[in-house]
């Protein structure tokens, strides 16, 4: 029993700093994570960049990433230098927002690969275009903490202003690219009038009849694509007042009732003098 | 003596003669305007030349190429409109965004007689004037038994402007041409030159208009304007997309008024108004389609008319959610 024991500690000795400390000395000589040599989610199989690694002598010397696939500028350039770690961009989010975050991280030579060399500005500005503010760009690299605090994040909401909500009461803990309903549902962030509705149920029955919302477009296809958080913030859901634009200049005439009756007693006065004066000619 | 009488008789001649002299237009109106008929009673042919004389004169004038269309009503479309006064803020967004569109006189900054005219007059109420519970004032007009509550628009701010809209205490009721089923303007027009068009909407054909302004007192919606003075428009802040009975350019002595940019409703855009509200209060659509949102609001909604005991009939719908 006591060899056994021993055994087990032993076992356990040997595979725990395996396991947690699993970067191998080649992730730490490029300085890279698992998911730039290998396929995110099964890390027994490599993709084409760990192949090509393999092949050549443990180098990526000559090494030239298939970015033919990518439309856009920025979508080839985060193929080529951020995929490998962040893996692919929720469609939701793509080439929304200019994530400024991004460029600041990547100006400040904090990203691994020292990327902010081989590009200019505009490059930058074009792939902090594509990521947009995708969740998972950060958080799907973050453990996360389900603690109810203030968030103190450059390029993120930090305050909430929608009722006595704490952020998780809407998004989902282990993956960020989702919302949760109150079933436990997950829903992409497209559907999100789905989760506003929970609450907001009567203003969600009046939008899916498209009567409530600012009108765009033409008269036979009224609202088109346009879903609750295109207009309400959801995080500060109160609109701030705005300066009204400049009077009018045009006075108009006052319609008030004792105006008339003024003109009314003065043209009944006027017309009984005149009778009254047509009357005493004729006598 | 004799010099001076001859030199007194061509004074008189030459006074005579002044408004040539000085080419003092006496009627300022081509021949083919003075002979223009009816709007109505025209053929396609004769609109087309109308249409050609107004687009040379304009360019004459302003120096810019203008698009006049008369674009007929559609069948089986009576244009609605629909109004939230709760979301309201008052921001006056729709005033301008009317004037932008519909070529009003912008107002000269030099000449302060020449006014800036506006289709879309937003009024100010005091909330606590629609409460039952006030004490009856002066401006309350509807009593309805032992309850006295309401506004009389005719005595409520036009000319408020505070630094940030919506205020606290107040709502917002922006006026403009009701397009009355029942229009008292059209009534009073003696020449015709104003009347209902199949898709609901009234409209006035401005070379018919004598500018008696009978129309503007019949009008118990302030919907109309006159123009006291030539209107003053910059060539550049014209819009050339334009229609006939609707915003082309007018001149001294016409009234004018909303016609719910019939130049874009026409062709299925909305109003301007419609697309510049900044909170979405305001709805557009055909009343006769029993899908249009319009319908579904009239349906839903707390609606209520300016002045529905007026018996004029307006198709422009005020509600609240």
């Amino acid at each position: 029993m006591k060899k056994l024991l021993v055994f087990t500690i032993f076992t356990l000795l040997i595979l725990l700093p395996h396991t947690t400390l699993a970067t191998p000395e080649f992730g730490k000589k490029e300085s890279r994570n698992c998911d730039y040599c290998h396929i995110s989610g099964d890390y027994t199989k490599l993709n084409s960049r760990g192949e090509y690694y393999l092949k050549h002598n443990f180098s990526f010397e000559g090494y030239k990433e298939k970015i033919e696939k990518g439309e856009g500028i920025g979508e080839k350039l985060y193929m080529r230098y951020c995929q490998g770690c962040h893996g692919e961009v929720n469609d939701y989010f793509k080439n929304k927002e200019i994530n400024e975050e991004v460029i600041s991280v990547i100006k400040s030579g904090k990203m691994p690969p020292n990327i902010k060399l081989d590009l200019n500005d505009t490059e930058i500005k074009a792939l902090a275009k594509y990521v947009g503010y995708w969740c998972n760009l950060c958080h799907g690299k973050m453990l996360p903490n389900p603690e109810e605090r203030e968030i103190h994040a450059e390029g993120h909401p930090s305050s909430l202003k929608h009722g006595e909500f704490w952020c998780l009461n809407c998004h989902n803990l282990n993956d960020r690219d989702y919302l949760k309903l109150i079933n436990g549902k997950l829903i992409p962030f497209n559907q999100s009038p789905e989760l506003c509705g929970e609450c907001h149920g009567q203003v969600y029955n009046e939008w899916k009849e498209e009567i409530h919302g600012r009108w765009v477009g033409s008269i036979n296809n009224p609202i088109a694509d346009v879903i609750c958080v295109d207009c309400h913030n959801p995080h500060s859901p109160k609109f701030s007042p705005i300066e009204p634009m400049p009077t009018p200049q045009e006075k108009l005439l006052s319609f008030e009732p004792a105006n008339y009756r003024n003109i009314a007693i003065a043209v009944v006065a006027i017309s009984v003098l005149l009778m009254a004066y047509a009357g005493s000619g004729r006598r | 003596m004799k010099d001076s009488r001859r030199n007194f008789i061509k004074k008189i001649a030459m006074l005579g003669f002044s408004p040539l002299a000085f080419k003092i237009p006496v009627i300022d109106v081509s021949f083919e305007e003075l002979m223009q008929k009816h709007f109505k009673e025209m053929s396609e042919e004769e609109k087309r030349e109308v249409i050609e004389r107004l687009e040379r004169e304009y360019k004459e004038k302003y120096g810019i190429d203008v698009k006049i269309k008369t674009t007929p009503a559609k069948e089986g479309v009576v244009w609605g409109y629909a109004l939230n006064i709760q979301k309201c803020i008052g921001c006056r967004r729709c005033v301008y965004a009317c004037v932008k569109e519909n070529n009003q006189s912008r107002g000269s900054k030099n000449d302060p007689t020449i006014p800036a005219i506006q289709w879309i007059r937003v009024i100010r109420v005091e909330k606590a004037k629609l409460n039952p519970e006030t004490k009856a004032k002066a401006d309350f007009r509807v009593g309805f038994g032992e309850v006295r509550a309401g506004i009389d628009i005719e005595v409520t701010e036009h000319y408020y402007s505070p630094d940030k809209v919506p205020e606290k205490d107040y709502f917002y009721i922006p006026i403009q041409c009701q397009q009355c089923e029942r229009p008292p303007c059209v009534k009073v027009c003696p020449t015709k030159a104003t009347w209902k068009e199949p898709d609901g909407i009234i409209v006035i054909d401005y070379n018919w208009c004598i500018g008696c302004r009978y129309c503007m007192a019949a009008c118990p919606y302030w919907a109309r304007h006159f123009n006291w003075t030539e209107p003053y428009i910059e060539a550049e802040e014209i819009n050339t997309n334009m229609h006939y009975l609707g915003n082309r350019l007018r001149m001294k002595g016409v009234v004018e008024k909303c016609t719910f940019c019939i130049q874009r409703t026409r062709e299925g855009r909305f109003p301007a108004c419609v697309e510049i509200c900044p909170v979405g209060a305001r709805k557009f659509g055909n009343l006769l389609d029993p899908e249009s949102e319009i319908r579904k609001i009239l349906e839903s909604k707390r609606v209520f008319r300016l002045k529905e005991e007026a018996g004029t009939q307006p198709k422009f719908f005020y509600f609240m959610d």
